[in-house]
């Protein structure tokens, strides 16, 4: 099944072939993730393999689906009807029409006291879809670990909703390690009301082919909306990414962190908008975005949108884009670092603060290793 | 929490603001009535028989008039662009694509026919051609109606003429080698729709080494209703050569849709520099649908000026193609987007040769529902080691029902490359107004100053006439509306 994900909110030039994504993924003979779930607190509440449409009932009655908007001074916006808008849009959703789906509440003023992992494991070989909506109710407190991982190539796609009630928090980690020429998406809708807070750090690292989409709505006034994501693009692999914060709320706050490096061969997209939607007074939203370039016949694409509709608000995009300076190398192999180290030093620093971000020790552990793996050269050390 | 997408109507301003606006507009609104015995136009539509009609009155080689009608056919294949602002309001068989006053190109003012002369003098174009420029183009709805250049220039050997002499006189080879082959007929509707129709325009030729010190200048007026103007600007600015052309185009407002489809090329050899500057300022019922494009041979350098101030919907993106090493290209651009207006605009940078830099820094504004996007693509291509881009945009909403997005593209295909983007979008701060209020200047007049500040980059790169009209332009959009 061929679908379009990603599209851009608004389109540009057909020719850069940026408005929208082509995501192949076969959805016959899907089978179910080994998933383990680690420190459940007692007081959540957990619904494990709801019906596809007993999961749909449950997205369709938070009452968050999109509608087409008004044509306001001259913009045509790109709608699809979606019960829950996601950063990959209503293909993703008809992709996941038949997977079973988790539901994840945090009662009222429920501050569990660790983290919940969701581990999934996907055998080799296999193909697996996974829903997840996450409700975080009334001044609850919470924190979700999503780790996805195979040890040999396999294809796996996750969608997760993030439903934050009134002074609801959520610190919501994800991340992937599959493994050989894995094939990975995750495409998050989240909704947030008065005060609520969303911290999302992600890292993908691994698998060939990756697709992410977000898209979070600061519906309610006074939201805090933060996300910081990371990946390595190893030799030949593909990552598309589409991230949509939309300001609909007054005086929230939204900022997006995109750190990456692409190695001989690797292909990246990035889009990523703030969305600033009338009436949203009051609201600042930020995103930036490095990439470190580190092996030839890179492809880096990106095209930061900032979408405005409202006067008093502030909106700011930044980008980096390029290689080890010539100084910074002459200044590391005057110190003993060679270029391989020298970038591997570079990579690693630009993901430490996602990668601190892991509530898990032993995920951050892989991590760790994972990245000292890539870089390493014949003679090294163990 | 319900959708509460809101369907908001643009407010209008009181009507005393819209009269001012529109008495103060006169400037740039007056008309002159079209009469048979002055002006021949042509039927309205878009036929194989009205393109050969064209060729017919403009006596081209036949060449080009197997050009017109093979853009005729692509124009009929290319579908209209599906990602810009809406232009269905433009209907192509109410336009007619032919307009000339019934007079030859003049090399004297005093012979160019009275009220066309007025025309001009009303926008200053005489008075700026004594004070302050080389040379001077002036084309009034589908031909030129007058061309000069200042003799010293002329005997260093520069060339600046009318199209039409330079496709068929001296020059027809050297035309014939670049007519659109930077921008080709298929690149896009409008580029094919040029190719069919285009008239008027100017074509230049810097030789080697030449410096003409002062700017060149052609002016375009479309007078004629329901008309469209296409014409085309070749430039050819040899090794080591420098050359400052201006641009700059009116027309007065009709209640009917008026188009320009006009096509710039710009040639810059090895290491010659050209800076091309654009002040335009359309009445707001035309559809500017404009293509530039500047090839970059080694060394060289393309700055681009551009103020966008009049259209009902722009499409304008100037593109340089930096295809020699070490070449250069700037644009800085400031768009202003006032009531019923969707203005468009941008630039893209081709990096092909190695070594080679560019710099975009742009200043949106918008007001009273104007509509303001700022699209840009840079393009860093795998031959293009060493590569450095920089692309700074600004947006200034003065409203809230008004729109301002920012579109910007980059592509990078090389390691060896250093790309560095930064946007913000946000409003005039108060504690600014406050400050300037409180040293007793008006609100309006503080808001006013505080937008031509933010749009100085712009007029601080044009002569100081042009910045004076870009300023003049500011301030009857701040006050308008």
């Amino acid at each position: 099944m061929t679908c379009q994900v990603n599209h851009l909110p608004v389109l540009t030039w057909n020719a850069l072939k940026l408005n929208a994504a082509s995501m192949d993924f076969d959805p016959a003979d899907l089978t179910s993730p080994t998933l383990t779930v680690n420190h459940f607190y007692g007081d959540a509440e957990r619904e494990e393999d709801l019906s596809p449409d007993a999961f749909e009932a449950r997205l369709a009655a938070l009452g968050t689906a999109n509608e087409e908007e008004a044509v306001v001074a001259g913009k045509f916006p790109i709608y699809a009807e979606q019960a829950f808008p996601t950063g990959m849009g209503a293909d993703a959703d008809r992709l996941m029409r038949n997977a079973p789906g988790t539901v994840l509440t945090f009662p009222e003023n429920c501050k569990p006291p660790k983290h919940i992992t969701f581990r999934y494991t996907i055998p080799a070989g296999a193909s697996c879809l996974s829903r997840l909506l996450i409700t975080v109710k009334r001044g609850a407190d919470a924190s979700v670990l999503l780790y996805a991982a195979s040890e040999d190539t396999a294809a796996f796609g996750m969608q997760t909703y993030v439903y934050l009630e009134e002074g609801a928090s959520l610190r919501l980690t994800a991340v992937q390690r599959m493994a050989g020429d894995s094939f990975f998406f995750h495409d998050i809708g989240g909704w947030g009301e008065d005060k609520s807070s969303l911290s999302l750090a992600k890292l993908d690292l691994g698998a060939k082919t990756v697709y992410e989409g977000l898209n979070h709505t600061q519906a309610g006034d006074e939201c805090v909306f933060s996300a910081d994501l990371g990946y390595l693009g190893l030799r030949g692999s593909k990552t598309d990414i589409n991230y949509n914060d939309v300001f609909r709320g007054r005086r929230a706050d939204g900022k997006m962190l995109f750190k990456g490096a692409l190695l001989d061969g690797a292909e990246k997209t990035f889009r990523g908008t703030i969305d600033f939607r009338r009436a949203a007074t009051g609201c600042t939203g930020d995103e930036q975005e490095d990439v470190i370039l580190l092996g030839d016949d890179v492809v880096n694409k990106t095209i930061p949108l900032i979408l405005g509709e409202e006067e008093d608000v502030e909106g700011r995009h930044a980008s980096s884009i390029g290689s080890l300076s010539d100084d910074m190398l002459f200044y590391m192999q005057t110190r003993g670092i060679d270029r391989v180290h020298a970038e591997e030093l570079m990579v690693r620093a630009s993901l430490a603060g996602i990668a601190d971000k892991i509530p898990s020790d032993d995920i951050r552990c892989g991590v760790n290793t994972y990245l000292a793996d890539v870089f390493k050269v014949e003679g090294d050390e163990p | 929490m319900k959708n509460e997408y809101r369907k908001d109507t643009p407010v209008d301003g009181d009507e005393g603001r819209i009269l001012l606006d529109e008495a103060e507009r006169a400037l740039y609104d007056f008309r002159d009535e079209e009469s048979e015995e002055h002006f021949y136009r042509m039927e309205e539509g878009l036929t194989p028989e009205i393109v050969r009609q064209i060729s017919r009155e403009k006596h081209d080689p036949d060449w080009m008039l197997a050009f017109r009608l093979k853009s005729l056919e692509i124009y009929h294949q290319i579908p209209v662009p599906d990602w810009g602002p809406p232009i269905d309001g433009l209907d192509m068989d109410k336009i007619s694509s032919y307009v000339r006053p019934k007079t030859d190109m003049q090399q004297s003012w005093d012979d160019v026919p009275e009220d066309i002369k007025n025309a001009f003098e009303k926008l200053g174009i005489p008075k700026a051609e004594r004070e302050s420029l080389a040379g001077v183009g002036a084309q009034y709805d589908s031909e030129l109606v007058y061309h000069n250049v200042r003799e010293d220039v002329a005997k260093s050997g520069v060339v600046y003429t009318d199209m039409e002499s330079a496709l068929t006189g001296e020059y027809a080879e050297m035309v014939r080698t670049h007519f659109m082959k930077l921008v080709p007929p298929t690149d896009h509707k409008f580029a094919a729709l040029h190719g069919a129709v285009w008239s008027g325009g100017s074509f230049v030729y810097v030789p080697k080494g030449v410096h003409v010190e002062i700017p060149l200048q052609s002016y375009f007026r479309l007078n004629a209703k329901g008309a469209g103007q296409f014409e085309h600007t070749l430039i050819l600015v040899d090794e080591g050569a420098d050359l400052h052309f201006i641009e700059g185009c009116s027309a007065p407002k009709y209640n009917v849709a008026n188009l320009h489809a006009g096509c710039v090329e710009l040639y810059v050899a090895k290491n010659a520099r050209l800076r091309y500057s654009t002040i335009e300022n359309w009445s707001k019922n035309m559809y500017n649908l404009n293509t530039k494009r500047a090839l970059v041979e080694e060394g060289g350098t393309i700055e681009w000026v551009s103020g966008s101030f009049g259209s009902h919907e722009s499409y304008l993106y100037p593109t340089s193609v930096l295809k020699g090493d070490g070449s250069h290209a700037e644009f800085t651009g400031v768009t202003f987007a006032g009531k019923g207006q969707n203005l468009d605009t941008g630039a893209k940078m081709i990096h092909i040769g190695k070594n080679t830099s560019s710099f975009i820094d742009t200043k949106s504004i918008c007001k009273s529902g104007g509509v303001s996007t700022y699209r840009s693509s840079v393009e860093i291509r795998r031959s293009a080691e060493g590569a450095k881009a920089s692309v700074n945009c600004g947006s200034l909403m003065l409203d809230a029902i008004s729109r301002s997005d920012t579109v910007p593209a980059i592509d990078v295909r090389t390691r060896r490359a250093d790309v560095g983007h930064e946007a913000k979008i946000g409003r005039i701060s108060d504690e600014a107004v406050f400050y300037l209020m409180s040293r007793g200047i008006p609100e309006s007049e503080a808001r006013a100053m505080i937008v031509s500040g933010f749009a100085s980059p712009v007029s601080k790169e044009l002569p100081l006439e042009y910045a004076a009209e870009m300023n003049n332009l500011i301030k009857l959009e701040m006050e308008g509306g």
